[in-house]
């Protein structure tokens, strides 16, 4: 079985790159203000849908899934501003809950208005690329690049900027933070701010070869936790490494079992995993 | 809080006052409905006594309502002994609680931690269940689960009529709401409160904080799982869904909604959740999912202990103060 | 005044308890125009029909359409005369896609209600949740939609259930002469994918056994979770052992996700795509415009050229406008369903649920489908099972394989 051939590489790590986007966008949310935001996978399909919509309207599908980010990025906004805030202080349990009433509105919102079918956005791209010796979807491949280019800039945003600093000693230390003068207030913001658009860029890039259903949510955001829980929260390197196994180790063990065992291993992995190293595979506190 | 404690028991007098009355005036159809009103109830109040008493957070509670539910289904088609069956549902429950807490704790896993291993096991059982199509009937579940008939003290006891079953439920539930009642009020409930605030003082007063926290999460499966095999008999199936994400964050709304740490919140929110849904979905389908995530999220933010103390604040700005009158 | 107080938290739950109690007698009485009080009457003016349609949860695309082709069909009868002279009424109930919730609607519409007969719900678990209840209370339940036999009875897998009755085909019905026509159309060679829960167990398991019994080859068969969201390493794998057919057994979300990962991959150009559910019309609004030439099989399609379909068809459109073709599921269980209990109260001459049973056992109808009889010993519609392809933003009638008919009660899922 051909394994390691050149298609089942760039499954792989296309696999990967798309999880590891939406997941950095939580690593952001949970990392920052230990918020378990349930309606992050909500971003994903608000992402897919606004790409549906500005398709419809003539847009070029670039520009929609630019534009897609960043009105989800406000829309995430919105939901710190309008909910979250409240309840910096009131515990995990409270955050996890309002955040889980606000993913039931926006799909309610979202199967009100479009219906409870699915939708049809078409792919940019239709070509196959020869890539080492391989018929490739150009697609997947551009998909490919424009993530790694997306996890890059965070990376470079995060560690060598100022405002990347900012986000990262509010993460750190909140309370040393404020006392520094930084106002942990507009990070959180505009960490939900950032997070959010993340996850609906992924949404607006997966449009074309994935359903796009009001539910479609709830799978990137289990998986997405189960990236954080894994790979911890020290850098977000640790987000792409959890991706890494989560997504990695899955579409590899399909190669050689069913897809249903691949994922109940993967559910192993992660208890194992929470067990023995809590912090997170690729996180040393 | 000793007070607050004879506050809700007039509450629970008039509930259990209620239920009764139902039996004998509410017609047959809508008591199957009551009993699974009241057994969500019982779910939701066995999860607040780990989250709220404990602070445990599991975010995959079902899993426990679901091998309850699966073994009472399985069992009861295999003409096994009710009784038996649900003693085997609660304790293989028990078991796996004590194996998570046991490891789970002893490595000292953050709450959000703990919360996620609970959502990634209910997840993978509810894939097995799926999966192993031949035990389990897979994503068809286990059909057509009769009623259960059983001898016990010498009586036939057949519960197959809808009335006679809702007083059995009425019955068990009750039982245990005072059990757990009784163990909150009691020095281990104590214990359990001294989990959240400081594990070292329960040290110094003899008490060893895992095995606290172990017999906790074990009581909660225990319960959880006796909810499960008396909810079956009543929908007559046993299928994946009772596993789930979504069964699981419902029951952790309604004790963060009814009011964590008070038991009977929780009870009366599963209780009327479920209600309510029944007879207002069918009018208002289009948008009652949208009010009620409204509501959620309204609630979380605006009234934080939960309704059964946003009721007591409420009552509390209308009734005047004695004092105030005193002079009048 | 202190004790007062303390009872007023319990006195306002009462209130409130007692209110919902209140409020549940009224609401129901209003929205489902039946008012208790003249029960008594109506029954003897009407006839009520229980509609489990879970127009929320996963198999909303289903139960949305169910609703709305009962109420057209409700608009229908009655603008003709109704039922034998008197009115039909459709009592619709949201199941949410749930078996314990279908269980409960089931039950109260049977007992609260009083409806005379059950159609609908979506999924197996609904359907087999909702088969005790209905014969335990000797109320005839016709379900709406495809998949295995269901029609056994509660005590005996070989023998009938006395009031369920199947309205869509089995999967031996759909693909008995479908998979032969395919393998001569295009070769031997067939890959099988579905997604991992029991309908596509079924279905793939037939059609492998087809397949063989027909000199065919199976050169792959696998399954994925439903909520699979990549699916590169099945399609790679697919490509691999190129075969000649690509079966896919993949109903809402994952079929959707498949077909648009495959068609990137060059799938579509490389071999034969069809399946069972994956390019039914509830996907139309999905994968419709990507699926052109794909060959399908169902019981029907909105094109077919018979005077039921035609006055169907143009009712359904005038009243509701739709966007993409008109499906099964819309014309033939729930439509033609209610077109069934309309002839067979008439024939039988009364609502009793044994007379209508028995008038529906043999029943032969003209409708939108086509011919229809109901099999005496199985209940299942023996119906015509038409070959299609998606063509020209609609099903486009390549042959009618003829009226089939199930084997007994082969692959009866009814638990004993």
């Amino acid at each position: 079985m051909d394994v390691f051939g050149i298609e089942n590489v760039l499954n792989i790590i296309t696999s990967i790159s798309i999880l590891a986007v939406v997941a950095v966008g939580l690593y952001i949310i949970f990392g920052l203000m230990q918020v378990i935001n349930m309606a992050h996978g909500d971003m994903v399909m608000l992402g897919a849908y606004v790409t549906l919509v500005l398709t419809q309207a003539e847009f070029n599908f670039w520009i929609a899934a630019l534009l897609a980010a960043l009105i989800v990025g406000l829309i995430g906004g919105l939901i710190e501003r309008g909910v979250v805030q409240f309840l910096y202080k009131s515990g995990n349990l409270s955050t996890m809950l309002a955040t889980w009433g606000v993913s039931i509105m926006l799909q309610q919102i979202v199967k009100l208005i479009f219906g409870p079918q699915g939708q049809f956005v078409d792919v940019p791209i239709m070509s196959m690329t020869n890539i080492f010796g391989v018929d490739y979807p150009t697609y997947r491949l551009v998909l490919l690049m424009i993530c790694i280019a997306i996890l890059a800039t965070v990376f470079f945003l995060l560690k060598k900027t100022r405002i990347g600093l900012l986000v990262r000693a509010t993460m750190d230390n909140t309370t040393m933070a404020e006392a520094m003068g930084i106002s942990t207030k507009q990070v959180y913001f505009f960490g939900f701010i950032g997070g959010s658009a993340l996850a609906g860029f992924a949404g607006a890039l997966l449009s074309p070869i994935a359903n796009i259903s009001p539910l479609m949510g709830l799978d990137y955001v289990t998986k997405s936790f189960l990236v954080v829980v894994i790979g911890g929260v020290e850098s977000m390197l640790s987000a792409v490494g959890g991706s890494a196994i989560i997504a990695g180790i899955q579409n590899l063990l399909n190669n050689f079992m069913d897809a249903t065992q691949s994922w109940i291993i993967i559910l192993v992995i992660v208890i194992i995993t929470t067990w023995i190293r809590p912090q997170g595979v690729f996180s040393k506190r | 809080m000793i007070r607050k404690r004879t506050e809700h028991r007039n509450l629970l007098l008039i509930i259990v006052a209620l239920l009764l009355l139902s039996g004998i005036f509410a017609p047959e159809y809508q008591l199957d409905l009551l009993a699974t009103a009241v057994l969500y109830g019982l779910f939701a109040t066995s999860v607040d006594f780990s989250y709220g008493y404990a602070g445990i957070l599991n975010m995959g509670s079902a899993l426990y309502f679901g091998l309850g539910a699966y073994i009472t289904g399985y069992g009861l088609k295999a003409g096994i002994n009710p009784i038996l069956l649900i003693l085997i549902g609660m304790a293989v429950s028990v078991a796996i609680a004590l194996i998570i807490g046991y490891v789970g704790f002893r490595v000292k896993a953050s709450q959000v931690h703990f919360g996620i291993i609970g959502l990634a096991l209910t997840l993978g059982f509810e894939q097995l269940t799926i999966s192993l199509y031949d035990i389990t009937g897979g994503s068809n579940g286990i059909t057509n689960v009769p009623r259960p008939t059983f001898s016990l003290f010498g009586m036939e006891w057949t519960l197959t009529s809808p009335t006679v079953y809702y007083y059995f439920v009425i019955c068990v539930v009750l039982l245990s709401f005072f059990l757990l009642w009784k163990l909150a009020n009691s020095d281990f409930g104590r214990a359990m409160l001294a989990l959240r605030h400081d594990e070292t003082k329960m040290e110094t007063m003899g008490y060893n904080p895992l095995k606290v926290k172990m017999s906790v999460t074990g009581i909660t499966a225990a319960f959880s799982a006796l909810s499960g095999a008396l909810f079956v008999p009543i929908s007559g199936i046993a299928y994946p869904g009772l596993f789930g994400v979504t069964l699981s964050m419902s029951v952790l709304i309604w004790v963060a909604l009814g009011g964590t740490g008070t038991l009977i919140g929780p009870f009366i929110l599963g209780a009327l959740l479920k209600l309510s849904e029944s007879t207002l979905s069918s009018n208002f389908e289009e948008i009652y999912m949208l009010i009620i995530g409204l509501i959620f999220v309204t609630m979380v933010i605006l009234a934080p202990e939960g309704a059964i103390n946003l009721l007591k604040r409420l009552i509390g700005w209308f009734t005047p103060q004695r004092s105030k009158n005193a002079g009048n | 005044m202190k004790k007062i107080s303390r009872f007023l938290p319990a006195i306002l739950a009462v209130s409130l308890v007692f209110s919902g109690c209140g409020a549940k007698q009224s609401d129901s009485t209003q929205s489902k125009e039946t008012s208790s009080g003249d029960q008594a009457a109506q029954s003897a003016d009407t006839i009520k029909i229980g509609v489990l349609a879970p127009t929320t949860g996963f198999m909303s695309t289903h139960g949305e359409v169910i609703k709305l082709s009962a109420e057209l069909a409700e608009e229908l009868i009655n603008n003709d005369g109704g039922i034998a002279g008197k009115k039909v009424k459709m009592i619709i109930e949201d199941d949410k896609s749930d078996p314990s919730v279908a269980t409960e609607k089931a039950k109260q519409l049977i007992n609260k209600d009083k409806v005379n007969f059950l159609i609908g719900t979506g999924s197996s678990a609904e359907t087999l949740a909702v088969v005790p209840v209905a014969e335990q209370s000797k109320v005839p339940f016709i379900y709406s939609l495809d998949g295995e036999c269901k029609t056994c009875s509660l005590s005996d897998k070989n023998q009938k259930s006395k009031y369920i009755f199947a309205s869509g085909p089995t999967p031996q019905m759909l693909l008995d002469k479908f998979l032969p026509s395919m393998m001569n159309k295009f070769g031997k060679k067939v890959y099988f994918v579905g997604a991992d829960y029991v309908f596509p167990h079924f279905m793939n398991d037939i059609a492998e056994k087809i397949v063989k019994d027909n000199g065919g080859e199976v050169v792959g068969s696998e399954y994925a979770p439903t909520d699979t969201t990549d699916y590169s390493p099945i399609i790679n794998r697919v490509k691999k052992a190129d075969p000649d057919i690509l079966f896919l057994t993949l109903p809402g979300t994952s079929g959707v996700t498949f077909v648009k990962q495959a068609r990137q991959f060059g799938i579509f150009e490389k071999m034969a795509v069809t399946g069972s559910a994956t390019f039914d019309t509830e996907a139309y609004s999905a994968i419709g415009q990507i699926s052109d030439s794909v060959y399908v099989v169902n019981r029907y399609t909105d094109l077919l050229d018979n005077s039921e379909n035609k006055k169907f068809v143009e009712a359904y459109k005038a009243k509701y406008n739709p966007k993409y073709p008109i499906g099964p599921t819309a014309s033939s269980g729930t439509y033609g369903v209610v077109m069934a209990i309309k002839a067979a109260v008439e024939k039988a001459g009364s609502t009793d649920p044994d007379k209508v049973v028995v008038a529906l056992e043999g029943l032969k109808l003209n409708l939108p489908q086509g011919e229809v009889e109901i099999d005496k010993e199985n209940h299942v519609f023996n119906q015509h099972i038409y070959m299609m392809q998606i063509k020209d933003n609609d099903y486009q009638l390549v042959e009618d394989l003829g009226i089939t008919k199930h084997p007994g009660f082969e692959g009866c899922s009814v638990g004993q």
